[in-house]
């Protein structure tokens, strides 16, 4: 009796208010971020014959897999994936190349030049897309790179390294030198450490690299859009802006499944790497 | 023993480098590959936007490229929907940028506390980040369809409004529209940043003020809004750069209409290169919102340096 009394007049009862209210609160968070994409998924499995329907109703009337089906037969979306895949891993290995190379550089070497070239780098991200857009495409058009893979994985490189070498070379500078001269007193050669020393030990840090150039090539669509203008070219996002353009009738089922379909890789790869990206970033954040 | 790069070799020291020179090469050895991309994709590039900016540059009308001095820069002056596409990107920029930072900040207050699957709702924040904006563009664009829309469906529900409205499609809800789904978009960055710097903010601090009375609303006022303003601003300054030149969302959803109504500054110049291939006018019109971002970054730098010394 007395308990119960305590209980309902006292902190206790507060607490369990303040903490009711903060689940609630956090479930308003997954709501917020998780519910789009639940709509998305739920109407991609929804027959077309629904949106015809009359009245609206929130569930499907059955489940499908028409849609999905529709893409890859009448809208050529292995070819769209195949594109957005071999243009996200070429940005990949040459972001990983270039970003190295330069992060290393600004980690382990004192030269002339290095304070002023580190803040040069990062400012590029200072320019706005479409300046750098139009010049750019005329540049292509004369090499005659235009509807061509290269284009897109050197455009999309540019946006991908400044924070990697940033990332990176917060990565290296953590590596002690210790090791890497202990391996040229072994006789190793400044290329061998950079491989069997430094690269393994900031693993981590190439891990998130890697994962944050795909993720920035696979999502982009500005660039895409504009050096392939050849549908069978086409990355995924412009697909799914094309196939969402210029219907008079919008197909909500198979516009849906082309979101699911997009955005299904990088969803897996962000689920495994998760750890990874968000220590990657915080770390460079806090060590730079 | 065969001389390699950091070795010093007696004998051979006439080769075509000494071992000096080799050491003070090998750094900018490393860093070509970023110079060479950079200089190529970015740094040439701007050197020619700046000289298209002040030519007749048509490309379906080349053999009439021609200087034409600050002509473009006059047309665009005087041209209404170059005028109005600046407003807008005021009115853009704004909405997104007290809409997110609002929430995030929200956000971040809630995960700083503890509680079950903290960690998990911490990685789940990141999703719309890693969205491409393709996808985020057509959930949005379907959940705001005037006819099979949810949020209409959600609306009429709870007698908000009597019928379905077009929002994409009506020039006063356009804008706003766009600006959520926008803001589904970014308030993660926002979130993650603050969170971060939340957390940064040792315990012991809030609770010397507990012991000294303080109320809850007093320790965020004199505690962490002080400490978390560094974090608010520099945040709030990188967001700022990016929503003023961010074109894809936008472009994805609406295409800057209807009526050019959600036509920002960089929409602008897209759709000048891409409707009219006007390389020359689309140049000019970039570079006006370079320098308008170039000199509300000084400025605000400047504030920023201003409210330091105080």
């Amino acid at each position: 009796m007395d308990t119960l009394v305590s209980f309902f007049s006292g902190r206790r009862l507060r607490d369990a208010i303040a903490r009711g209210l903060l689940g609630l609160a956090a479930l308003g968070i997954v709501v917020f971020v998780l519910f789009p994409f639940g709509w998305l998924i739920l109407n991609s499995l929804r027959p077309e014959k629904d949106f015809f329907a009359a009245g609206f109703s929130q569930m499907p009337s059955s489940f499908t897999l028409e849609n999905f089906a529709d893409l890859f037969r009448r809208h050529d979306f292995a070819q769209y994936f195949l594109n957005s895949f071999v243009v996200a891993t070429g940005t990949t290995l040459l972001s990983q190349f270039v970003a190295v190379s330069a992060a290393f550089a600004f980690a382990r070497f004192r030269f002339r030049g290095r304070t002023p070239l580190r803040m040069l780098v990062l400012l590029v991200y200072m320019f706005p897309a479409v300046l750098l857009l139009i010049p750019l495409y005329i540049i292509m058009r004369d090499l005659h790179l235009l509807n061509t893979y290269p284009s897109l994985i050197l455009a999309h490189s540019t946006a991908a390294v400044p924070f990697s070498i940033w990332l990176l070379a917060a990565y290296f500078d953590a590596i002690p030198r210790e090791l890497e001269d202990a391996a040229k007193v072994d006789g190793a050669n400044v290329i061998q450490s950079l491989f069997r020393i430094t690269l393994p030990l900031a693993l981590p840090g190439i891990v998130a690299t890697s994962i944050f150039m795909f993720i920035v090539s696979w999502n982009e669509f500005l660039y895409a859009i504009t050096f392939m203008s050849r549908t069978k070219l086409h990355t995924l996002p412009s697909a799914v802006w094309t196939i969402t353009g210029g219907e008079t009738r919008m197909m909500w089922g198979v516009i849906c499944a082309s979101g699911v379909v997009t955005s299904l890789p990088v969803a897996i790869l962000f689920m495994i790497f998760q750890r990874q990206l968000i220590a990657g970033l915080t770390a460079g954040a806090v060590k730079g | 023993m065969r001389p390699t790069l950091f070795q010093e070799s007696n004998g051979l020291a006439g080769r075509w480098l000494t071992w000096r020179q080799r050491r003070l090469l090998t750094p900018y050895l490393f860093l070509l590959p970023v110079v060479i991309l950079l200089g190529a994709i970015i740094f040439y590039p701007l050197t020619r936007a700046i000289g298209m900016a002040f030519q007749y540059y048509v490309l379906t009308d080349l053999p009439n490229a021609k200087f034409i001095g600050l002509g473009n820069f006059e047309r665009a002056f005087s041209d209404k929907l170059f005028l109005d596409a600046l407003g807008r990107s005021v009115y853009w920029v704004a909405g997104n940028i007290v809409l997110q930072l609002g929430l995030g900040l929200t956000f971040a207050s809630i995960l700083n506390q503890e509680f079950p699957l903290r960690g998990v709702i911490r990685g789940i924040i990141l999703i719309p980040w890693v969205t491409p904006s393709a996808v985020t563009a057509i959930m949005w664009r379907f959940m705001l369809d005037g006819q099979s829309g949810l949020i209409n469906d959600v609306l009429v529900k709870l007698h908000i409004i009597d019928k379905f409205v077009p929002f994409l499609s009506r020039p006063e809800t356009a804008m706003p529209s766009v600006i959520v789904a926008n803001v589904w978009f970014g308030v993660s960055f926002f979130a993650v940043m603050l969170l971060a710097a939340l957390q940064a903010i040792p315990q012991e601090m809030y609770e010397a003020a507990e012991v000294d009375g303080a109320a809850t609303w007093h320790r965020f006022r004199y505690i962490t809004l002080p400490l978390l303003m560094p974090t608010i601003l520099v945040v709030t300054l990188l967001r700022t750069i990016w929503l003023s030149q961010y074109v894809e969302i936008i472009y994805l959803i609406t295409g800057g209409g209807p009526a050019w109504h959600t036509t920002t500054l960089p929409v602008y110049s897209f759709i000048a290169m891409r409707a009219d291939l006007d390389m020359g006018y689309a140049s000019a019109s970039s570079i006006c919102l370079s320098a308008f971002l170039l000199i509300l970054m000084i400025a605000y730098l400047r504030a920023l340096k201003r409210q330091e010394n105080l």
